[in-house]
């Protein structure tokens, strides 16, 4: 290639002046992408998502309830929405747990199923010459799952097994107990995948209950991604769920958790630990709260990617960990504020000031100018490669549905981080983040942290472990 | 209720009938200093992913030295000529950008990815790197302590954390590939500011470097401005190379592993030949076949059936001068582990003995087929992949026909592979325990 061309060029410019960084060429608009969308009679709300680089096409069906609803399908149930997403693919009145796995893996195809608090889903991914296929035994799993009593034992066992090496993990402990903590009775208190207690106690009853409450058509989000036209979508799910009847009845019952009154601090022991693994924060707010965006911006000023000012502190300045972030994790009726980062041992209360600093100073000052434009830059900036992929477009659109946001959230998105000045980031600050009300999940050397911890709440070393 | 019944079909899919990917345009140029320049263009989205990749890596550290070339990783983010401590990651953020860097055995990697109109600046921090570096003391002590960190939370309090340290300690004893990426604590904490310089001055250098761009961007554009930024950096070449890159096993070599556990460990593990070889693909077969997928021989048999496994996996690692393949097997509580090595053993013997059927291996044929055709959706995953075929055969035709490798493969090829590799002699077994049971 032009070698020569490239030598001349570079003897023109003569010595470079490396000293000033370049300036920025023009930015380029970006739009969030169009995608087709419907209804169908019997309810199924249907996005489309096409893009035919590549032959390959995802099917992602989402119910809209998800293990939210354990708390309330009897006493400790917790876990049984996850098991009952796990155990559709385990059999359907035509087909055996066997004969899924074969026929899927044979297409060189995925199908894959699960849940979260606030959805269950189930999706399936193939080359395009296969979809037919794929999208039959999907289909199958989806509206006639047998729920056999041997598979629910075997994914019970698995579970309690699973459960013994999870707790091993300080990561684990520190989150599972901060949850069990700041969400206090509500259902976000209780772990997506069970407890040992609830775990032996769901029968497949349980399970009939629950998808009969949560898998009907008017609670179903559709997307079909990539190599598939509208048309062909709609054939589709015409063919097979048009005789779906709806028995969707919307009555969620809601409980709200409580703030804790005082800083608290939850010890969990963990045999052999070096470090201590801490997640320190109180309740946050639900997905669709308004000041949703503001509240982003602020948290990734204070710890929501690596310049930010806990990651600065605690790594870059003293070298006490290998990162920090904080986050604000949102729900649909809730969501959490937290800081996390593992330290030694002998550093765990150095640790706690450092946070509680940087959070009273997000309340307190109001931030820099160019720290917040800075800010703004990076995530708006950093927005294009979250619609990388069809399927990162078709997770962004289903969400606008699950959490019923306007239809041009995401075209606004940009301008509205813009917007935003160094009132409001203080007003959120203080708004949303409340050191005398912090719950401090601790997991390490419970002996060697107990004394020193009561500086930061009253103590308490959990000692049932799960 | 009104049920859509589906026809019980049985696999009217059909093997390794496969379409051919559209192959990538790559634009291959060496700037005067011997920078080997890769482009690619892709307009999905308006971004760009600048990748440097320099053939440095572990293998290439001196005895009570070991984890310095991932500590020099950290200290490349300490601040250049011009631009001051963590001033590439601040800078390229408030552009919108992002960064990070990775090291391994034989290569350390760093990337961009920024909005396409930054692209020179993407470039003029890049290359100031290159040029020269501006460590102090104090940010020389401040990375240390980072890295120890590091080291605690991934390998030493994460439960299984050594694993992977422990299979590469002993598949490849005393050779270079032997010790840990990490690195040991007290070479750490010996590094100075002039050996970093030095390293720097030796492995840094456009001669033993690749860079890539791919994303939105303009070619001739990319070139002149690549050429500005890079072509003036001068490096003395001279670096050195370990010489002792692959050892053989120990016969039939044990090792246990006491850990704060509750669930048994087993693994076993095979040093394989180096990246490229027939074996990266033909083992692929094998490992699918035996372990990896729900209709596998062993997850059906010990995960399914007997409940005797958490879980199964089988799985390689492929380096520029050899090779891994592992089992690895979380054990519930109350199976016997020699029953498991038995039973995976005899399922390494049954293939080399019978083979497999047409059924099983049209199976993973399909599998690679479809993950030939997805991997190449995000920008990174090219980059990445481009990244190591240069690096390690200086040749990146193999970035976009992979496929016709994995397509090729015959049942006798993988077969051969798996009677000359999986054998006794090439082997190790390592056991993980919990603490409790140490007498």
């Amino acid at each position: 290639m032009a070698i020569s061309e490239l030598k001349n060029s570079n003897s023109k410019s003569g010595i470079l002046d490396r000293s000033k960084p370049p300036r920025s060429g023009k930015p380029k608009d970006i739009n969030f992408p169009k995608f087709f969308e419907t209804k169908t009679a019997n309810g199924i709300t249907v996005l489309v998502i096409q893009d035919k680089r590549l032959p390959i096409v995802t099917s992602r069906f989402v119910f809209k309830s998800g293990s939210y609803l354990d708390h309330f399908m009897g006493k400790n149930k917790s876990g049984l929405g996850s098991m009952t997403s796990e155990i559709l693919t385990k059999g359907t009145e035509s087909r055996n747990a066997s004969e899924i796995a074969e026929e899927i893996d044979f297409l060189g195809a995925g199908l894959t199923s699960g849940c979260n608090y606030d959805a269950t889903f189930v999706s399936s991914y193939s080359l395009k010459k296969y979809f037919d296929e794929v999208f039959d035994i999907l289909t199958d799993v989806i509206l006639n799952p047998s729920f056999e009593e041997e598979e629910l034992i075997r994914i019970a066992d698995q579970r309690l097994n699973s459960l013994l090496s999870m707790i091993d993990d300080g990561d684990y402990l520190a989150d599972r107990i901060f949850n069990r903590y700041v969400y206090s009775k509500s259902p976000y208190s209780n772990p997506l995948e069970g407890e040992s207690k609830s775990i032996k106690n769901i029968v497949t009853k349980d399970l009939r209950k629950f998808y009969k409450k949560v898998f009907s058509p008017e609670n179903l989000i559709v997307a079909f991604v990539g190599d598939i036209s509208p048309e062909e979508a709609l054939l589709k799910l015409e063919n097979n769920f048009s005789g779906w009847k709806n028995s969707f009845s919307h009555s969620e019952e809601i409980i709200f958790p409580e703030f804790s009154k005082t800083p608290r601090v939850y010890l969990t022991d963990k045999k052999g630990a070096v470090q201590s693994s801490l997640k320190i924060g109180h309740l946050g707010i639900e997905r669709s709260n308004p000041d949703f965006i503001k509240v982003s911006v602020m948290n990734t000023m204070l710890g929501g990617y690596f310049t930010s000012r806990i990651n600065k502190n605690l790594r870059e300045v003293n070298g006490y960990t290998y990162g920090a972030r904080s986050v604000f994790n949102c729900y649909r009726y809730s969501g959490d504020f937290s800081v996390t980062t593992e330290v030694k041992t002998d550093i765990t209360s150095e640790t706690n000031r450092e946070i509680l600093k940087e959070i009273n100073e997000m309340k307190n000052k109001h931030v820099g100018r160019e720290e917040l434009q800075n800010v703004k830059n990076y995530i708006s900036g950093n927005f294009p490669m979250q619609l990388e992929t069809p399927n990162d477009i078709a997770s962004k659109a289903i969400s606008l549905k699950l959490h019923g946001l306007e239809d041009d959230y995401y075209n606004t998105y940009i301008r509205k981080v813009n917007e935003i000045t160094k009132e409001d980031v203080k007003e959120i600050a203080e708004k949303y983040l409340h050191t005398d009300r912090l719950i401090f999940s601790i997991s390490g050397k419970s002996e060697d942290l107990k004394n020193e911890m009561q500086q930061f709440g009253e103590v308490e070393v959990t000692e049932d472990l799960f | 209720m009104n049920r859509f019944k589906t026809s019980s079909l049985k696999t009217k899919g059909t093997i390794g009938n496969f379409e051919d990917v559209i192959p990538l345009e790559f634009h291959e140029f060496d700037l005067p200093n011997k920078l080997h320049c890769i482009l690619l263009r892709d307009k999905r989205i308006p971004m760009i992913n600048l990748m440097i990749g320099y053939n440095v890596g572990s293998k290439d550290e001196i005895k009570n030295k070991k984890g310095i070339a991932h500590l020099f990783e950290h200290l490349m983010f300490q601040g250049s000529e011009n631009v001051k401590k963590n001033g590439h990651f601040s800078q390229l953020m408030k552009l919108g950008g992002t960064c990070n860097a990775f090291t391994m055995q034989d290569a350390t990697v760093y990337f961009d990815i920024a909005p396409s109109n930054e692209l020179e600046t993407v470039l003029w921090l890049e290359s100031d790197r290159m040029n020269s570096l501006d460590l102090s003391e104090e940010n020389l002590t401040n990375q240390k302590k980072v890295v120890i960190e590091e080291k605690k939370q991934r390998f030493e309090n994460a439960p299984y954390g050594s694993l992977i340290n422990k299979i590469f300690e002993n598949v490849f004893e005393n050779s270079a590939y032997e010790s840990p990426v990490i690195g040991f604590e007290e070479d750490i904490n010996s590094f100075t500011v002039k050996e970093a310089l030095e390293f720097h001055e030796n492995y840094y250098s456009p001669g033993n470097s690749v860079l890539i761009l791919t994303g939105d961007i303009d070619l001739n554009q990319s070139k002149k401005l690549i050429s500005k930024y890079f072509s003036g950096i001068k490096k003395s070449n001279k670096f050195k190379r370990n010489e002792n890159l692959i050892s053989v096993i120990r016969e039939n070599k044990r090792i246990e592993v006491y850990d704060n556990i509750k669930l048994p460990m087993l693994c076993i593990a095979y040093q394989l030949p180096k990246a490229g070889s027939p074996e990266e693909y033909s083992m692929e077969y094998f490992t699918e076949i035996i372990a990896n997928n729900k209709s596998s021989r062993l997850y059906k048999k010990l995960v399914y059936e007997k409940k005797l496994v958490r879980s199964i996996s089988a799985e390689k690692i492929m380096l520029k001068d050899a090779g891994i393949l592992f089992f690895n097997a979380q054990i519930n509580p109350d199976t016997d582990i020699r029953l498991i090595e038995k039973e995976i053993l005899d399922a390494v013997n049954d293939i080399v003995t019978n083979g497999c059927s047409d059924e099983e291996f049209g199976t993973i044929k399909n599998q690679l087929e479809f993950q030939n055709t997805v991997k190449y959706l995000k920008m990174l995953n090219i980059s990445i992949n481009t990244v190591f075929k240069y690096l390690y055969f200086k040749d990146i035709s193999g970035v976009s026909n992979e496929i016709h490798k994995y397509m090729s493969v015959t049942k006798n090829d993988m077969m051969n592979s798996v009677k000359e590799f999986l054998t006794e002699r090439n082997r190790i077994i390592l056991t993980y325990l919990p603490m409790n049971l140490k007498k």
